[in-house]
């Protein structure tokens, strides 16, 4: 009975039956490509083995368990990392994409445009140009760090009298990320060859080589920014009104704001981080969902985390299967399809809804 | 009792220009008030101050009689709605959707029957119940004043600001909306109200206060403020007076050949 209920309220909170049905579609969809995704690849693996690693990891040995150590390791050290890095990042990156369309009001705003991709570029081609014998982890930290400074800085920036106009954000975004170019192109001039090679490599971003430590990190920002932002949701429902009337409904709009944006930079620079530059996650994820579920936040970002975490997950298994015996860049990939995905949505929205804006 | 009182209240643009000059105002409850006067002579920009978005450069706005300053927000949102110009709305959301936002203030007290209660009265009371599952942008410019102002309603707060209600809407609708402002100051609230249409605020109105280059020049009865002189001053045009059939002021502007 309490479990009947519980569901019913978790129902309502998220806003109706159909709501439900794509959310266990999603869910169903994300378990299904994961460990597919798993399976694939030059190791050999079948799905029976995948399922049987796993149900052997959590104590409960089935036939399906694989016979030699070997394949079980090799499926726990490298694809099993990589396959959660992979749901994990087009999380984090659909739930900053969604954040920043309802910070924003406007449903063409993602990350990217704010300067987070760049500024945490400028800051793993720094490391990496400087010849500083820092590993992975150092890299990222230093893409981290560059991404939400540079966020940080447009916020400020663009901050006039107390409050953020829309399009002065914007605009600001574009002149830092100009200059985070010209730093970029100023690093990959004066680097050497290998040096060179690593900071175009790290900017078409890869999942390869993803470890636990790493999956850890990027899950516990993930899922932090999760909370933080189902939390805010009433309230990006309520910013869709303009700021001037959210306010008047007692939203403190500047606090919301400014809040949302660290988590925004946190979530997207810690994916952009380990991963690399990844574009249009943010922007198509949350723009079809909303499709399929109408704008309200609160279902939209659970399902944008879901929907995410799919997209990115097939990305990968893309990545590593179009091409026998080559590793695709995950953001080539996702820019190549998303792009032209992208104008189809637009130009369906404009004939059927009158268009977003 | 008095809802807002502005003190001597003055406001200069970032620019420089002064917008609102020196303007002394009470609104009290269960009572009507007209704010008129020509474009640009700062009657949104007073309206700005009243409900709090801007803060005055000199002078001083009390709500309940506590400084304007002092509220915080969530606070200030169940005791005050206010109908901005603006209907924009950045997604797809519906009708009795954005009916519901104004409920928001009142979430943690408020029940789902309550709400329900109250969105269902305002989308009634605004007409346009029959729209309730259409979605917000598709709607035409008067349905979405309507909406806008049926959200302020469900919002269901003692001081009601509106700005502009009746601009975009037909005569029967203007008359709908200022017969909605006139029964919420019957039942106590204290209405504010901007509009353009002088018989209309004359014939609905307790008091009106118009506006000319930022200065407040008239504030009293409609019987006191409509007169042939104000408006000639005010707005630069010849105009008749004249008592209309059931009692309020009609006003005509010359047009004679002569």
């Amino acid at each position: 009975m309490t479990s009947v209920r519980a569901t019913g309220r978790l129902r309502a909170w998220l806003g109706g039956t159909p709501h439900w049905v794509t959310f266990l579609v999603l869910a169903v969809a994300l378990v299904a490509s994961a460990l597919v995704s798993a399976a694939v690849g030059q190791l050999g693996v079948t799905l029976t083995d995948v399922v049987g690693t796993l149900l052997a990891g959590a104590g409960i040995d089935t036939a399906w368990a694989p016979a030699d150590d070997i394949t079980a390791q090799a499926l726990w050290q490298i694809r099993f990392p990589r396959v959660a890095m992979s749901i994990l990042v087009g999380t984090a990156l659909a739930l900053g994409g969604a954040a920043m369309q309802a910070v924003f009001g406007n449903p063409l705003a993602e990350p990217g445009v704010v300067g987070v991709s760049s500024g945490a570029a400028l800051g793993a081609a720094t490391v990496i140009v400087t010849g500083a014998t820092v590993g992975v982890l150092g890299t990222a930290a230093a893409a981290f760090v560059g991404g939400v400074l540079t966020t940080i800085l447009v916020y400020v920036m663009a901050r006039a009298n107390g409050r953020t106009e829309v399009v002065t954000l914007l605009l600001t975004g574009i002149a830092v990320q100009a200059f985070a170019g010209a730093g970029l192109a100023f690093a990959v001039f004066s680097s050497n060859t290998s040096a060179r090679e690593q900071i175009v490599f790290w900017q078409l971003g890869s999942l390869n080589g993803a470890r636990w430590t790493e999956v850890a990190l990027v899950a516990v920002l993930t899922l932090a920014g999760l909370a933080a932002l189902l939390g805010w949701a009433r309230q990006f429902d309520l910013l869709a009104l303009g700021e001037r009337t959210a306010g008047h409904l007692g939203v403190r709009v500047e606090r919301l704001r400014a809040l949302s944006i660290v988590v925004i930079a946190v979530l997207t620079a810690g994916a952009v981080a380990f991963a690399g530059i990844i574009a249009f996650v943010g922007l198509v994820v949350p723009h079809l969902m909303r499709l399929l579920l109408g704008p309200s936040h609160r279902g939209l970002l659970v399902a944008s985390a879901l929907g995410g975490g799919v997209l990115l997950c097939v990305a990968d298994i893309a990545a590593r299967t179009l091409v026998t015996g080559a590793d695709l860049p995950i953001g080539m990939l996702t820019s190549l399809i998303g792009g032209p995905f992208f104008f189809y949505l637009l130009r369906r929205a404009r004939s059927s809804q009158g268009g977003w804006a | 009792m008095t809802a807002l009182e502005a003190r001597s209240v003055s406001y200069a643009a970032p620019g420089g220009a002064i917008l609102v000059d020196d303007v002394t105002l009470t609104a009290p409850y269960g009572h009507l008030l007209a704010l008129l006067g020509p474009n640009g002579a700062g009657k949104s920009t007073l309206l700005g101050l009243l409900s709090g978005d801007l803060t005055p450069s000199r002078g001083s706005i009390d709500l309940d009689g506590r400084p304007l300053r002092a509220w915080r927000a969530p606070d200030l949102a169940r005791r005050r709605a206010v109908l901005t110009q603006a209907n924009a709305m950045a997604f797809s959301f519906r009708v009795h959707e954005v009916v519901k936002m104004g409920r928001h203030p009142w979430a943690a007290t408020s029940t789902d029957e309550d709400d329900a209660r109250h969105v269902d009265a305002a989308l009634a009371a605004m007409d346009v119940a029959h729209l309730r599952d259409r979605v917000f942008p598709s709607l035409s410019g008067g349905e979405k004043a309507r909406v806008s102002l049926a959200r302020v309603l469900a919002q269901d707060t003692p001081v009601v600001m509106l700005d502009e209600p009746t601009a975009a809407l037909d005569l029967r609708h203007q008359e709908d909306v200022m017969t909605t402002a006139r029964a919420l100051a019957d039942a106590g609230r204290a209405v504010v109200v901007v509009v353009h249409d002088l018989a209309l605020a004359a014939a609905h109105a307790d008091s009106i206060a118009v506006m000319s280059r930022a200065r407040l020049v008239a504030h009293g009865s409609p019987a006191e403020v409509v007169t042939p002189e104000l408006v000639e001053d005010v707005y630069g045009i010849a105009v008749h007076v004249v008592e209309g059939p059931e009692g309020a002021p009609l006003v005509v502007p010359k047009r004679g050949r002569d």
